[in-house]
C-alpha cells in the first residue's frame, strides 16, 4: 500500500490491526509469533481482569460491529460474582450488504482474532469463548479452525494458558446463512440450538444470555483491537482518533471505485479523502452520486455531504446517519437510486426473522412500494405512504431490523426526493434500470 | 438488607397507581383498571414481546416501551395515552392487519375478534392495501381438534408457548421467517394433549378454531353464564354459552380463575357436553312393564313408587350422587331423613377418591365428579351416618332394602356405581335418577329424567377445598326435575315442582347460619365469581386430602 508521506492516513507501521496483513502466511501461528503475535499475553495474565478491562474503558474502544457501544463499559456490565459461567462470543457472523472487514481478518490473521479473545476471556472471567461465524465464510471457517488448532497446539489454549492458570476453550460454530443471527441476542438463540430470534430486553445477555449465563458478545474487530491496547495502554490507543471516536477502524469501501477493498485508518479522516486516495477515486471518472457510510442499513450521504464528512461517529451523526460496520458503498450517477433501495429492501423483506409484526410485516410492505414506484406504477400518495410505513416501524421492534430496514427508506427519500418523483413522473426508471413494464 | 416495600407508587396516565414489587407496567395498568391493547401477552404465558401492540411512554426514555416486559418502578411516570403511543399503536394495528384476509363475514372469531376490537378502538383509518398485494397463505390446515387459518394467524405465539409452557408437549412451532412464517405442527402431526380446545380460546383472531365450534353458531346470538365444570373435582371456572332462541348449549370456555385452573379447562370438560342435548337424554320417567320401558308422568311416579317408598321408609337404600350441589344434598338428606330413610351411600367411582390429589398434572382429577368434597362435608356437619360401597353392597346382598335409589346421576355411569348396580339382588326394586339412558338401568323399575349441571343452579366444592356456584344456563330439558323437586315430590305424592331458583338460594343461607361451610356467604347472589376457600373439607376414613 503506497500512500504518500502527508497523507492523512496511516503508514504501515503506524496501524494497529492491519501493520503485517500483507505479510505471506501470516495465517500460520509461526508467521504471526514472528511478527509479534501472542506476546500480549504475557501482560494481560500479569495484571488483574478489571486492570484490563480499566485500560479498555480508557481506550475509549467501541464496538466496531455497528453499535458503537463502550466496549469497556459493556464488560464492566457483567455480574462477575453470580458463580455461573460467563461467556464470551466472538460475532464473526458479518452480513450487513456492503461489510467485508472483518472477512480480512479471519482469512489473512486469524491469530490476531484468537489472540484478542484470549485477552479478552481473561477481563470477563470467561474459560468458554464461541467464534460465530457467518455461514457463507466458507474458507475463512476452514482458516480459522486451522488456527485454533494451531493455538491449542502451543498452548495458548486450553488448560492453564502459560502457566496463568487461565483456562479457554474455544470452538468455532458456523452459521446456516440468517442476516438476523449476526444480531447479538439472535446469536445467542442461534448459538443454543433454537431458530435465529432476538432476544427480548431485559434480560440483557451481561446479565442472561448464552444458556442463561452472563455473555458478552463482541465483533471480531474490536476484539483484535484490544492486545494492541494492552500491550501498549488504553491512552496510546487514544493518541489515534478523535472526540468520542477513539483509535483506528476498518472500513470496507466498495461499489464504483476504482480500489475498492478493506483499509484500516484513524478514525475522523475525511471521507472525501478516503474515497479519492485510498479507494483510488471514482472509477471511469464517473460523478458521485450518493454514498452509503456505515452498511446497508445507513442512510446516504449526498455529494454535497460527502465533501464535509469525516469518518467517525460524530460526524456522521451531524449528517443523520451512522459510521455502522465501516462499510462504505459508492454510487455514481448513472447507477439508479430507487433500484438499489429495492435490492436493499427486498433483503430486508427476506432476512427479516418475523417475530416482531411492526418488521415481518412492515419489510414486506416497504419492499412492495419501493418495488412498484421503481417499476413506474407509483403515484406521489405513493411514496408519502412509503415515507409514513418507514417512519411509523422505527423503535418498534425488539431487535434493530425494522430500523435497518426503514432507514435507508426514509434516507433516500429525504436526500434524493427528486430520484423518486421522476420514477412517478416518467412512470418508470428514468435510467431504464429498474423492471417494471413501461420500458 | 432492608425489606423491600410492599407496594411501589407509580403515575399511569397521570393517575397514581399502586402495584406490587416485580410487576409490569402492564400488570401494574390492568390493576389499576387502565386497559392496554395486546396480542401476545397472556397472563398464564410466558412473555414474548412480539405484537409490539402495548406500547407506552415512560418518562425520561426517548424509546417507546413495551410494557408487558417493563418492570413497574417506584416513581415511574407512564402515559399509554399520549399522542405518540396512540399513533404507534395505530400504525402497528395497521400492520397487523396489512395481510389479514377480509374474512369476517365467514370467520368464526368475528364478534370477539381483538382485530376488530382494537380496529374500532385505534384504528378506523382507511386502508391503503391493494387487495392484490396481500399475502395469501393456506387457509385450512388440519392440526387435530383445531383447524388452522394461517392467512389470519398474527404470529403472536400464544397458541406455541401453550403447548411448550402448560402441556409440555410442543407440538407447535413457528416455521420459515419473515412474512413467510407459519404456524405448524411439527412433522405435520396432529396435536396430541388433552388441553387443544385452549388453543381456539387463546388465540386472539380466528386463526385456530376448534371443529367442535367452527360454523355452529355466531357468538352474537349466545347468551353467556359463568358457572363451573362439572366433569371432575378440579371445577375449572367455565363461561357457559347458549343460544336462548333454541335453548342449545354451543360452548364450554375456561374463565379465569388462579387459584382453580388459571385460563384452562380440559377437552373433556370442554367438550364432553353432548349428553345434554343428544337422543340418549332421559326424555320423561319410564317405568319398566315386561322388559319395555313405558313413559309415564311424574304424576304417577310420585302416587305408585313414591308410596311404595314410604311404607318401609327402613328398607330403603339412598345413593347421593356426586354430581348432585351441596343444597341438593341438603333437601335430599333431610326430606328423606323426615320420612323415616337413614341408609345413605355415595355415587362416584371410590377408586378415584382414594387420593384426592390425583390428576394429571395440570387439571384433570381421577375423581370425575364435581362434589364428593360437599358431600364429605355436609355428611359430617349434619352428622349423617352413611356407608362406602362395600357395606352397601353388603347389605343389598344380604336383602336388607326393598328399594334402592340412586339419586343425581349425571353422564355416563362410572364403574363405582356400575358396580353397585350389578351387584343389587333382583328383589331390590331401583329406582334410578338420571340425565342419560344406559344400558345398565335395564334392571331399573323405574328411570327418572334428572337435570343436566347445566340447567342448575347451587354450589358445589371442589378438591381444593373451593366452594364454588353453579349457575343455570338453560331451564329444565324435556320434564326433568332436579334433585329439589324429586325428593319434595315423594314427600308431597305430587308433581307440584318448586320453583327451581328459590329452592337453592333458601337451602344456601343455611351454609354459613350453620357453619356446614365455613366461610360461605349469607346471600347466595354475594358469593364471589371466583368461589371461596372453605379449606379443611370433611374427612372419610382412607381418603386422603389435597393440600393447598
Amino acid at each position: 500500500m503506497s500512500v504518500n508521506a502527508t497523507s492523512v492516513f496511516l503508514t504501515d507501521e503506524q496501524k494497529i490491526l492491519f501493520k503485517y496483513i500483507s505479510k505471506d502466511n501470516l495465517h500460520s501461528i509461526s508467521v504471526y509469533e514472528s511478527t509479534g503475535g501472542y506476546s500480549s499475553l504475557k501482560k494481560a495474565f500479569s495484571m488483574k481482569p478489571d486492570q484490563i478491562i480499566d485500560e479498555v474503558k480508557k481506550s475509549g474502544l467501541r464496538g466496531r460491529g455497528g453499535a458503537g457501544f463502550p466496549t469497556g463499559n459493556k464488560w464492566g456490565f457483567v455480574p462477575y460474582h453470580l458463580g455461573k459461567p460467563i461467556y464470551l462470543l466472538c460475532n464473526a457472523d458479518e452480513s450487513e450488504p456492503g461489510t467485508f472487514k472483518d472477512r480480512v481478518i479471519l482469512e489473512k490473521n486469524p491469530h490476531s482474532l484468537i489472540e484478542g479473545i484470549i485477552v479478552s476471556s481473561f477481563a470477563t472471567r470467561c474459560h468458554k469463548s464461541y467464534i460465530y461465524i457467518r455461514g457463507e465464510y466458507t474458507h475463512a471457517a476452514k482458516v480459522v479452525e486451522k488456527a485454533i488448532e494451531e493455538a491449542y497446539a502451543k498452548g495458548y489454549l486450553g488448560k492453564n494458558i502459560l502457566g496463568s492458570g487461565h483456562d479457554l476453550d474455544l470452538v468455532l460454530h458456523r452459521g446456516a446463512g440468517a442476516y438476523i443471527c449476526g444480531e447479538e441476542t439472535g446469536l445467542i438463540s442461534s448459538l443454543e440450538g433454537k431458530k435465529g430470534y432476538p432476544k427480548l430486553k431485559p434480560p440483557f445477555p451481561a446479565v442472561s444470555g448464552f444458556l442463561g449465563c452472563p455473555t458478552v458478545v463482541n465483533n471480531v474487530e474490536t476484539l483484535c483491537a484490544v492486545p494492541w491496547i494492552i500491550e501498549k495502554g488504553g491512552e496510546a490507543y487514544t493518541q489515534y482518533g478523535r472526540g468520542q471516536s477513539k483509535g483506528t477502524k476498518l472500513f470496507s469501501i466498495s461499489g464504483w471505485v476504482n480500489k475498492p477493498g478493506t483499509y484500516e485508518v484513524e478514525m475522523g479522516v475525511p471521507l472525501k479523502d478516503f474515497i479519492q486516495d485510498l479507494a483510488g477515486g471514482m472509477r471511469d471518472g464517473a460523478k458521485l452520486k450518493a454514498v452509503i457510510p456505515g452498511g446497508s442499513s445507513t442512510p446516504p450521504l449526498t455529494l454535497q455531504e460527502v465533501e464535509t464528512a469525516n469518518l467517525d461517529y460524530e460526524s456522521m451523526t451531524t449528517f443523520g446517519t451512522f459510521l455502522g460496520s465501516g462499510a462504505i458503498i459508492v454510487v455514481p450517477e448513472h447507477h439508479c437510486i430507487l433500484k438499489l433501495l429495492e435490492h436493499l429492501s427486498e433483503f430486508y423483506w427476506d432476512e427479516s426473522c418475523g417475530q416482531c409484526t411492526p418488521c415481518r410485516e412492515g419489510t414486506g410492505w416497504l419492499y412492495k412500494m419501493v418495488k412498484k414506484i421503481a417499476h413506474g406504477h407509483g403515484t406521489p400518495a405513493d411514496i408519502d405512504s412509503l415515507n409514513k410505513t418507514a417512519k411509523s416501524m422505527m423503535g418498534t421492534t425488539i431487535c434493530a431490523l425494522a430500523d435497518a430496514a426503514a432507514m435507508p427508506v426514509l434516507g433516500f427519500i429525504k436526500k434524493f426526493p427528486a430520484d423518486f418523483q421522476a420514477h412517478v413522473d416518467h412512470k418508470g426508471c428514468p435510467l431504464n434500470q429498474c423492471g417494471g413494464s413501461s420500458h | 438488607m432492608s425489606e423491600a416495600p410492599n407496594q411501589i407508587k407509580l403515575t399511569i396516565n397521570g393517575q397514581e397507581v399502586s402495584a406490587k414489587p416485580g410487576m409490569t407496567v402492564f400488570q401494574a395498568a390492568q390493576t389499576a383498571g387502565i386497559f392496554i391493547p395486546h396480542y401476545c401477552y397472556h397472563p398464564d404465558l410466558s412473555i414474548a414481546g412480539v405484537c409490539r401492540m402495548c406500547m407506552c411512554e415512560i418518562e425520561k426514555n426517548p424509546r417507546l416501551q413495551i410494557s408487558c416486559n417493563t418492570l413497574a418502578t417506584e416513581g415511574m411516570v407512564v402515559r399509554t395515552d399520549s399522542p405518540k403511543v396512540t399513533e404507534t399503536v395505530q400504525s402497528v394495528l395497521e400492520l397487523h392487519l396489512i395481510n389479514h384476509p377480509l374474512d369476517c363475514p365467514i370467520c368464526d372469531k368475528a364478534g370477539e375478534c381483538k382485530l376488530q376490537d382494537y380496529y374500532k378502538d385505534y384504528g378506523l383509518y382507511k386502508s391503503r392495501i391493494e387487495y392484490e398485494s396481500k399475502n395469501h397463505k393456506p387457509k385450512v390446515v388440519d392440526i387435530g381438534s383445531i383447524v388452522l387459518d394461517d392467512e389470519r394467524c398474527i404470529l403472536c405465539t400464544r397458541c406455541v408457548r401453550f403447548t411448550a409452557e402448560v402441556t409440555k408437549t410442543h407440538e407447535l412451532g413457528i416455521f420459515n421467517r419473515g412474512d413467510r412464517s407459519v404456524l405448524r405442527t411439527y412433522d405435520e402431526k396432529a396435536l396430541r394433549n388433552e388441553y387443544t380446545g385452549n388453543l381456539a380460546d387463546i388465540c386472539p383472531v380466528g386463526a385456530l378454531t376448534a371443529k367442535e365450534f367452527r360454523f355452529k353458531q355466531r357468538v352474537w346470538f349466545l347468551d353467556r353464564k359463568d358457572s363451573v365444570c362439572t366433569q371432575c373435582a378440579r371445577g375449572c371456572n367455565v363461561t357457559v354459552s347458549v343460544n336462548p332462541q333454541t335453548t342449545k348449549l354451543y360452548r364450554v370456555e375456561p374463565r379465569r380463575n388462579p387459584d382453580v385452573n388459571q385460563s384452562w379447562m380440559c377437552d373433556t370438560g370442554r367438550w364432553n357436553v353432548h349428553y345434554v342435548g343428544d337422543q340418549t337424554r332421559i326424555k320423561s320417567p319410564l317405568v319398566s312393564l315386561k322388559g319395555q320401558w313405558v313413559e309415564e308422568t311424574w304424576e304417577s311416579f310420585f302416587k305408585a313408587a313414591g308410596q311404595a317408598i314410604l311404607a318401609q321408609p327402613k328398607k330403603v337404600l339412598v345413593g347421593l350422587s356426586a354430581y348432585m350441589t351441596n343444597e341438593e344434598m341438603m333437601d335430599a338428606l333431610e326430606t328423606l331423613s323426615q320420612l323415616g330413610v337413614s341408609q345413605f351411600t355415595w355415587l362416584l367411582d371410590e377408586k378415584t377418591v382414594e387420593d384426592r390429589q390425583a390428576f394429571d398434572g395440570i387439571l384433570k382429577h381421577h375423581d370425575q365428579t364435581p362434589n364428593a368434597a360437599g358431600f364429605l362435608q355436609i355428611m359430617e356437619k349434619t352428622k349423617t351416618p352413611w356407608m362406602k360401597h362395600e357395606e352397601a353392597i353388603k347389605k343389598l346382598q344380604a336383602k336388607e332394602y326393598d328399594h334402592f335409589i340412586l339419586l343425581g346421576l349425571e353422564g355416563v355411569t362410572m364403574p363405582g356405581v356400575a358396580d353397585l348396580l350389578v351387584k343389587t339382588p333382583k328383589e331390590t326394586a331401583v329406582i334410578v335418577h338420571a340425565t342419560t339412558q344406559v344400558a345398565l338401568f335395564e334392571k331399573a323399575s323405574w328411570v327418572l329424567p334428572n337435570t343436566s349441571s347445566f340447567e342448575k343452579s347451587g354450589t358445589v366444592v371442589n378438591a381444593l377445598g373451593i366452594l364454588q356456584k353453579l349457575q343455570a344456563s338453560m331451564p329444565w330439558q324435556h320434564i326433568s326435575r332436579d334433585v329439589h323437586a324429586l325428593v319434595f315430590g315423594i314427600k308431597q305424592g305430587n308433581d307440584r315442582t318448586v320453583s327451581p331458583t328459590a329452592r337453592y338460594q333458601t337451602v344456601f343461607k343455611r351454609f354459613s347460619n350453620e357453619a356446614i361451610f365455613p366461610g360461605a356467604r349469607s346471600d347466595w347472589r354475594k358469593m364471589p365469581a371466583s368461589g371461596v376457600n372453605i379449606g379443611v373439607v370433611g374427612r372419610a376414613e382412607g381418603i386422603k386430602y389435597a393440600k393447598r
